[in-house]
């Protein structure tokens, strides 16, 4: 028994760590342009079978091609923004603009996204048999996969870089600023419509940067995305939207009650309690735990 | 000056006044025709996509009393389910006839709607959304996992299933046989639910709503309660689309969890409103009256990709709300204001002739 609940512990965290890392993204992109990104998860399978196909073709290592997947991510981030989603914001004279209008508009990049997976890489399911996938090592209580301990300092460092990049440079000022009062920066002199789709390339570089250590353990298919992204919101909202720390601790504890509920009941219901979660934190305490944004 | 001022009230009172006969002879001619259609067409397939219409158009009509005061819901499949489920349940295993059904299914939407809907309508933004679509996955979840919760029957994944009494020909059970029956019904039902959603808009609660989505501090401030009337319009929103749900269930004869309570039918409920014209009254009928055919041919044409609809799907919605956040009601209602001011400039230019 104790056994069972330490691997849960162990699971919950490796696992939190993922949904902490696929939230990040998520918070950033919300923070500062106020969007909420329904298709973050599927962009992050898009650039999972980038790294996917990179593997195969070329025998890259999953770990070598993350910061091309990364790469390509900020490029389709930041077109998406420029292209899809700047029409929006400039018919809204508005400081805030009317997140659902957008919110409805990222369900259907959504759409063609996952369909589009879907037609072009075949619904079934793939996994990448890296070497890293069969490596363990025994810590008493059960054997561990080195490949599934990876994203947990990984998270990490990505989440500190994040913080770093928007609180201690230059550019992270401008984003900021621009988050902060859209006009006002403007006005000074900010062209907002590219600081707005850079951050929505960083916001998706980030996740697919720590999102592609999930390749070596975790089978692979165009419908994953939808399911990420619903686990990222329960992350977010439960984090504070906006936050940053918030994701790590909130993708942990998300993580947490996901595998330590499966010790105890089936495992579909293990996301069910986490979405049940989701919705407690809604109405007791919607500003997250670490929320910045006024509800 | 002032003597152009009232000129242009004058003709735009005019207008108004051509406008509403116009729309009242519209729908007097449109209501016949439903009325006749189905003894002028007796192809099986024509009225199934005709009664396909007239239900996704329920459906998102009721879905867009809900937009009419500024919120967006992403899981209107659970309501749609709640009814369905809970009818189905009270005729299989407590033979209740789903004409009561549609009562307690409505009501069973309404309960679930106030645990979700009171407390995340107080909120401003997506919180909402969100938590509809939290819940549809909950429930879908839930129903697909579970086999029965104490002595109520869900049926796990397959769902359950409605069997046919008399071969189909029982009204007192919500049965028909051939689809004329089921036809009325919803066409009913839709024509109830435009009215009402007509009259809403027309008295204090409408203007409410309108205020509020147009600017929810403004509306606080002049002592709307924004929270209050959210919350009434979801409610009803929730009743009617449960009341749906029950029609559908009767109509496919079965409920099943994939389809009634799936995300996708969400997304489709709401893109029809957007296409349509979601935060207006007829927009989403006019939305599924486009895109049910629409989907329909795909899905003729393009049997071998299916995936193939969601992306156009996906590309229509996007481009509506780039270019067209209005919707195709906003289109036509530009167009008939401004065709019907000219006309009337045109009569009173003619009567100001023939007075000198």
């Amino acid at each position: 028994m104790i056994n069972s609940f330490l691997s849960a512990l162990v699971l919950g965290i490796e696992t939190g760590c993922i949904y902490a890392v696929v939230a990040l993204g998520l918070s950033v992109i919300f923070g500062v342009i106020r969007v909420v990104n329904f298709a973050h998860g599927t962009i992050l399978m898009l650039s999972l079978y980038l790294s996917y196909y990179l593997f195969t073709w070329f025998k890259i290592e999953p770990y070598a091609t993350a910061l091309i997947a990364a790469g390509a991510a900020f490029v389709f981030g930041y077109a998406v923004q420029f292209i899809v989603v700047r029409p929006i914001f400039v018919r809204e004279k508005a400081y805030v603009v009317e997140p659902l209008g957008v919110l409805m508009l990222m369900a259907g990049v959504d759409m063609i996204l996952s369909s589009v997976g879907i037609i072009l890489f075949t619904p079934y399911v793939k996994a990448v048999r890296s070497i890293f996938s069969v490596m363990t090592v025994n810590v008493g209580f059960s054997t561990l996969n080195i490949s599934r301990m990876v994203p947990v300092p990984v998270a990490v460092i990505l989440t500190t870089l994040t913080s770093w990049l928007l609180n201690k440079t230059e550019t992270g000022n401008i984003i900021r600023a621009v988050g902060q009062n859209r006009d006002a920066a403007a006005a000074c002199g900010i062209n907002v419509h590219h600081i707005y789709a850079l951050t929505f390339g960083i916001g998706c570089a980030v996740t697919a940067l720590g999102g592609n250590f999930l390749l070596p353990f975790y089978p692979i298919s165009p419908t994953i995305g939808t399911g990420l992204t619903i686990k990222a919101f329960v992350v977010v909202v439960l984090g504070g939207m906006g936050s940053i720390y918030g994701m790590l601790a909130a993708g942990v504890i998300v993580g947490l009650i996901e595998s330590i509920s499966s010790v105890f009941m089936p495992g579909s219901f293990a996301t069910l309690v986490a979405l049940a979660v989701f919705i407690v934190i809604i109405v007791v305490k919607p500003s997250g735990l670490m929320g910045r944004i006024r509800i | 000056m002032n003597s152009e001022n009232t000129t242009q009230l004058g003709l735009e009172e005019a207008a108004r006044r051509s406008r509403r006969i116009v729309g009242i002879v519209l729908a007097a001619v449109l209501i016949a025709a439903g009325l006749a259609l189905p003894f002028v067409v007796r192809d099986p397939y024509f009225m199934s996509v005709v009664i396909l219409c007239l239900m996704m158009g329920y459906l998102s009509a009721t879905w867009g009393i809900i937009s009419q005061t500024g919120q967006l819901s992403f899981g209107h499949s659970a309501f749609v389910g709640l009814g369905g489920y809970t009818s189905t349940i009270l005729y299989t295993q407590l033979n209740v006839t789903p004409w009561l059904g549609i009562l307690a299914g409505g009501a069973v939407a309404v309960l679930f709607g106030v645990i979700i809907g009171l407390p995340t309508l107080r909120l401003r933004g997506v919180y909402f959304a969100l938590a509809t679509l939290a819940f549809a996955s909950i429930l879908q979840i839930v129903a697909l996992t579970t086999l029965r919760i104490g002595p109520i029957v869900i049926g796990a994944s397959p769902g359950i299933q409605i069997n046919l009494v008399n071969s189909g020909d029982a009204p007192q059970v919500f049965q028909f046989q051939g689809k004329m029956g089921y036809y009325y019904v919803i066409f009913g039902m839709l024509c109830l639910v435009l009215l009402l959603s007509f009259i809403l808009n027309r008295i204090r609660i409408g203007y409410y709503w309108r205020a509020i989505r147009n600017d929810e501090d403004a509306a606080e401030s002049l002592g709307i309660n924004v929270a209050r009337y959210r919350i009434l319009g979801f409610l009803l929103s929730c009743f009617l689309t449960g009341a749906g749900g029950v029609f559908y269930a009767q109509y496919l004869l079965a409920v099943d969890p994939r389809r009634i309570l799936g995300l996708g039918f969400s997304t489709e409920i709401a893109l029809m409103g957007i296409v349509g014209g979601w935060q207006s009254v007829f927009g989403p009928v006019i939305g599924s009256a486009v895109l049910v055919p629409i989907s329909e041919f795909l899905r003729a044409r393009l049997s071998a990709i299916p995936q193939m609809t969601t992306v156009i799907y996906g590309l229509i919605l996007v481009v509506f709300m780039v270019f067209l956040p209005q919707g195709i009601n906003g289109l036509i209602v530009k167009a008939v204001k401004e065709l019907s001011t000219q006309a009337s400039r045109r009569r009173r230019h003619r009567v100001e002739k023939t007075d000198a």
